[in-house]
């Protein structure tokens, strides 16, 4: 299902989509964020680092989702390595993960702020497997390219 | 000039460390720390010219540990690189003695125009 970006959860995507492309820039140099895909499903990927927002009015979870070869890609650009380098761990695999999106969490929660939402930014939590939807939670998502790593981003929220 | 990167990320650490490489703060060495802990045996048998510090990490935040050498009576340059940051950090950071305070992500531009005043 294609949706537009009219709810609060798709302005979250918004931004969430803004910081990972800034972050693919700076930090690991592959150029502008891709978005391939919304919709309003669990993408499949093997692994999600997660980040809790929570404020006053509202709390949201903060997601990307990515196969543990992007994964891996992706803690090699971050640690100056190459992918395939057997010295690159699980536990600096998923440190990079989780550091990649605490960066992008803090940076929707800076932008949200900015239009006067106030919210208390959570510790990163890396999980393996596809994450599911406990009842009433609610999820947009967006896929990506950022260069030739496929990811996905998603924003959980509430219905109530 | 030596820095000092506290930071319980190995991932942040090298951010920071090649993101420095990219400024133009002349020749400097890097030592690393995991947490404000392990930072204050490091700023003891280092003496770092600067400490760049993450806010929050296990066994001794960031705060603490500028806390901790201020009441030591150490006035090394620190300053803080975090994801988050509000005005009521900001605050406690200006309060305890921080030079700076650097939000993720951030440039070699936005790095170097944060320390640079410190290092003159």
């Amino acid at each position: 299902m294609t949706i537009q970006e009219t709810t609060p959860a798709e302005m979250w995507l918004g931004a969430l989509i803004d910081a990972t492309s800034d972050t693919s820039n700076i930090f690991l140099e592959l150029g502008d964020l891709h978005v391939t895909r919304r919709s309003d499903c669990i993408p499949e990927f093997t692994n999600a680092g997660f980040v809790s927002l929570v404020g006053d009015c509202s709390s949201i979870q903060v997601g990307i989702c990515a196969s543990n070869d992007a994964c891996r890609e992706m803690a090699a650009k971050f640690l100056d390595m190459d992918g395939d380098d057997p010295q690159l761990t699980r536990e600096e695999i998923v440190d990079a993960f989780g550091e990649l999106a605490n960066i992008v969490a803090g940076a929707v929660k800076q932008q949200v702020s900015e239009q006067g939402e106030m919210m208390l930014l959570g510790l990163p939590l890396v999980v393996a497997g596809k994450p599911r939807l406990s009842d009433g939670q609610h999820v947009v998502s967006a896929e990506c390219m950022m260069g030739h790593i496929p990811l996905a981003l998603l924003i959980i929220t509430n219905t109530e | 000039m030596k820095i000092l990167i506290v930071d319980d990320s190995k991932t942040m650490r090298m951010i920071i460390m090649r993101t420095l490489r990219k400024t133009n703060l002349g020749d400097h060495t890097v030592v690393q720390a995991g947490d404000g802990r392990e930072a204050l045996q490091v700023i003891a048998s280092e003496s770092p010219d600067v400490v760049v510090s993450d806010w929050n990490m296990p066994e001794m935040t960031g705060l603490q540990l500028l806390q901790q050498l201020r009441g030591e009576d150490n006035q090394v340059h620190f300053g803080f690189i975090t994801s988050e940051s509000t005005l009521s950090m900001r605050e406690q950071a200006a309060e305890a003695g921080a030079c700076f305070f650097v939000t993720k992500p951030f440039t070699p531009e936005s790095l170097e125009a944060s320390l640079s005043p410190v290092l003159v």
